[in-house]
């Protein structure tokens, strides 16, 4: 069985049921509809992004549903990703961020991760320049306030 | 313009982002620019963690206060050991979720510290009454401070020193019911101190473990524990967690009747307990919390007593869902067996670092059959977390193929192959060394020889099978092998052919095991063979008699995984001395045994055996006599039995009558 997806920019989707039930809204969506036909539309996923997301849901369309990992450290690994989903991930910035809002609104949970994690990825190990550089930031500090706030988080550091 | 891209996200998304990044990340965000700094202050702030002595200066400068008071609103994690820091916040954090107070003995309330921040801080100069009371450092008002001002904490950990007022007394059971009281905790840890063992509880050891046991239970399940607070009434709905250590010392089983409040609670931790405290708390889990089903054991140890591992796994009254444990390569039958009766059906997950074995059998493979796993891959491995089980198998396959190829070959046949090249040397030493028979005159030359001596030491740890008639080289083995390697799963030994056991031509040099009594003494008076390592004469003594009884006694004692064990008269008599039959008998190792073998040959009657020895652990009443089905055999010369499949718990006896 399949279903009908249309984009904000009014793109038909086909896609299998199962495919489409990777994301939990469109999944409770289509139970309270119950059986039809209808297309159901995503005004705020672009058929770009959206056919990425699709790309994403198909190739783990028999992937288990995700058991909550209980740790004991509130901090996550975001070093586990996937070679397939890492390869998947290797767009420019625009569309990452684009994707994890459509992973977001969607809530489709494994894609939402993957997207933070590899956002997470580009940030870490990095100075606060080379952060600015990897996301083409403008520094609006001046030097005393960057020195301020360097010294009141001094705490955290080295952890 | 993409630097707005990430502001443009939910908070709900940058919060989920930010838990991937540490606090090192976290404190570089803040400064990339101001939007960023706004968006990422929450999440660093989130989580205050002051548990290292080495930075505590760093949360007494003015700059971290200021900081401090701009931002403690988004403080939900607080982790800390320091007395001084929390006496400052205790009264200005509420919003904490998760709390971890975990001060050791040395740190004490830094009174200047509090005062100078009170100086600069507070409005009204602290009283004088207030300094003295700050320099006695009573830490439970402290604790109790942050539990009222935190109603909603979720999870909490503390450390016996949160416990105690300042004139050394334990305040655990006024706190306990204010701890209890929170609405939403869910997560309970409490480390307890090595130092507060309740009086009166004796060490444990075999012999007084199972007479003491039901005068234990009946006191423990009677007992009231002063409950201050109208404590009798309190009990927590919500706490579903609670993990308990115990810093290696026995805790006072009054204060785990706490557990009798959390009839909620799923999930145990256990780590570092000693013996009163792994009997305990089964009990008290088993009688007062009937929802428990994930029991954590990876920090208990890893060589428990079995019984007593038995009774950790049998502590819960529906079966556990979850359980994680360190390696169970190291566990008992008894273990094994509450494990198949108490999870096999029923758990979901299970976690651990090593697989055991039943007998020959891999654990995991029985747990498999015993529960209907599905065939697919995916789903055995959501629920079986442990060493990754496919390279275990090849490993075990090229083992078992070299081992069956060596099988066919004889140990002459085998020195051989050793010399074809490097490779197969290594590969066959083991092989070559897996089965030692000495059993003819040929060989004990063999190993008189000091390069077959020295080989022996070295390889000592890859025999698994020895059959000897030769005092002289059960001695060597029982003097050379490495105690802590020393493996041999089958030990037959035939010592009474010798009559006149022949001593070592040369005494070989002391080794690194006890030898500090002299022998027959420590022989004769020791009352539990099976903890103290025999000690072995060094030289031809005027008790050479004895000889024999200590190398088996020895023997036994390295040798805790024994499978097979064949013995003889000669084992246990000494030549004019005392029989020692029941000493020996009490090393042997009982964990793995499934065949005993003993040939009395021309022995007297062995009433000695038939009436408690340290074997019938759930025998006691009724003896081996009545559980073999055998109502006598005296008279027979010889007689052997064979016992499966956890010996000696369901024991089984086939009996080879002599003609």
């Amino acid at each position: 069985m399949t279903v009908i997806l249309v984009s904000s920019d009014n793109q038909d989707f086909k896609v299998d049921k199962e495919v489409a039930e990777r994301s939990i809204l469109i999944k409770n969506m289509l139970e309270d509809v119950g059986e039809s036909d209808s297309p159901i539309p995503l005004p705020n996923v672009t058929s770009a992004v959206l056919t990425k997301v699709i790309e994403y849901c198909e190739h783990h369309r028999n992937d288990p549903v995700q058991v909550p990992e209980e740790t004991d450290d509130p901090r996550k690994r975001s070093n586990d990703i996937e070679e397939w989903d890492m390869k998947f991930m290797q767009v420019d910035q625009e569309m990452l961020f684009e994707i994890i809002l459509a992973a977001n609104y969607l809530d489709i949970k494994p894609l939402l991760d993957v997207g933070c994690k590899t956002v997470a990825n580009i940030i870490k190990g990095k100075t606060p320049e080379e952060i600015r550089k990897a996301f083409n930031i403008v520094n609006d500090f001046t030097p005393e306030e960057e020195a301020q706030i360097k010294k009141e988080n001094e705490w955290a550091e080295d952890r | 313009m993409p630097s707005t891209l990430l502001s443009n996200l939910p908070s709900e998304v940058t919060e989920l982002m930010s838990t991937f990044l540490d606090s090192h990340d976290l404190t570089q965000c803040v400064l990339v620019n101001k939007s960023w700094h706004s968006l990422f202050i929450p999440s660093l702030w989130r989580t205050l963690r002051n548990t290292d002595k080495d930075l505590r200066p760093l949360f007494l400068t003015r700059t971290f206060w200021r900081a401090f008071f701009h931002y403690h609103d988004h403080i939900r994690i607080l982790e800390t050991n320091d007395p001084t820091f929390v006496i400052i916040i205790a009264r200005i954090l509420t919003k904490l979720q998760s709390l971890t107070y975990c001060p050791t003995d040395d740190d004490v309330v830094d009174v200047p510290t509090v005062m100078w921040f009170n100086d600069i801080y507070s409005t009204t100069p602290l009283s004088l009454e207030v300094q003295e009371e700050l320099r006695g450092y009573d830490n439970p008002i402290i604790l109790v401070t942050l539990i009222h001002q935190n109603q909603n904490l979720r999870s909490l950990s503390i450390s016996e020193p949160c416990f105690r007022l300042k004139n050394g007394d334990s305040d655990f059971h006024n706190i306990m019911p204010r701890i209890l009281k929170l609405p939403s905790l869910e997560r309970l840890e409490i480390s307890f101190a090595a130092h507060l063992s309740p009086p009166g509880l004796p060490p444990l050891d075999d012999k007084t473990f199972e007479a003491r046991l039901p005068v234990f239970f009946a006191d423990f399940v009677n007992y009231k524990p002063p409950l201050g607070e109208g404590g009798y009434y309190i009990y927590s709905e919500s706490l579903k967690e609670v993990s308990i250590s115990g810093g290696f010392a026995d805790i006072d089983p009054g204060r785990l009747v706490f557990l009798d409040k959390c009839r909620q609670l799923e999930t145990i931790r256990l780590s570092h307990l000693q013996e009163w405290s792994i009997i305990s708390i089964p009990m008290a889990l088993r009688e007062f919390c009937p929802n428990v089903t994930h029991f954590d054991w990876r920090k208990g140890s890893k060589r428990e007593r079995d019984v007593s591992m038995a009774m950790l796994l049998s502590s819960t009254t529906v079966g556990w869902k979850r359980v994680e444990l360190p390696d169970m390569q190291d566990f008992g039958p008894m273990a094994f067996d509450a494990f198949m009766k108490f999870a096999a059906e029923t758990v979901e997950v299970l976690s651990v670092e090593g697989w055991g074995r039943i007998g020959h059998e891999e654990f995991l493979e029985i747990l498999c059959t015993a529960r209907t796993v599905d065939q697919n891959l995916r789903d055995a491995f959501r629920w079986l977390m442990g060493p990754k089980i496919g390279r275990a198998e090849v490993d075990i396959q090229k083992k078992e193929i070299i081992d069956l190829i060596s099988s066919y070959l004889t140990p002459e046949e085998l020195a051989v192959c050793l010399c074809v090249c490097k490779e197969w040397r290594d590969t066959l030493i083991p092989s070559l060394w897996r089965v030692v028979r000495v059993v003819n005159e040929a060989m004990y030359d063999r190993f008189r020889s000091k390069e077959s001596r020295d080989a022996l030491t070295m390889n000592s740890h890859h025999i698994c099978v020895v059959e000897t008639t030769d005092p002289a080289f059960a001695y060597f083995l029982a003097t050379h092998c490495r105690q802590h390697t020393s493996n041999i799963q089958s030990l037959i030994l035939r010592l009474r052919k010798e009559e006149i056991v022949q001593p070592p031509t040369t005494p070989p040099p002391r080794l690194n095991f006890s030898m500090s009594s002299p022998s027959s003494s420590s022989s004769q008076n020791d009352d539990h063979p099976a903890v103290i390592a025999p000690t072995i004469p060094e030289t031809e003594s005027s008790d050479r008699s004895a000889f024999a009884t200590i190398v088996t006694q020895r023997l036994l004692f390295m040798n805790r995984n024994l499978r097979t064990l064949s013995l003889d008269e000669g084992c246990f008599r000494m030549k004019d001395g005392p029989d020692e039959f029941v000493k020996v008998m009490a090393s042997a190792p009982t964990a793995c045994l499934q065949r005993l073998e003993i040939s009395f040959l021309g022995a007297q009657q062995r009433d000695d055996f038939v009436r408690g020895t340290p074997y019938d652990h759930d025998r006691q009443r009724t003896g081996w006599r009545s559980w073999f089905g055998v109502s006598t055999w005296r008279g027979f010369d010889s007689i052997g039995w064979t016992l499966w499949p956890h010996w000696p718990y369901r024991g089984f006896l086939s009996l080879r009558v002599p003609s």
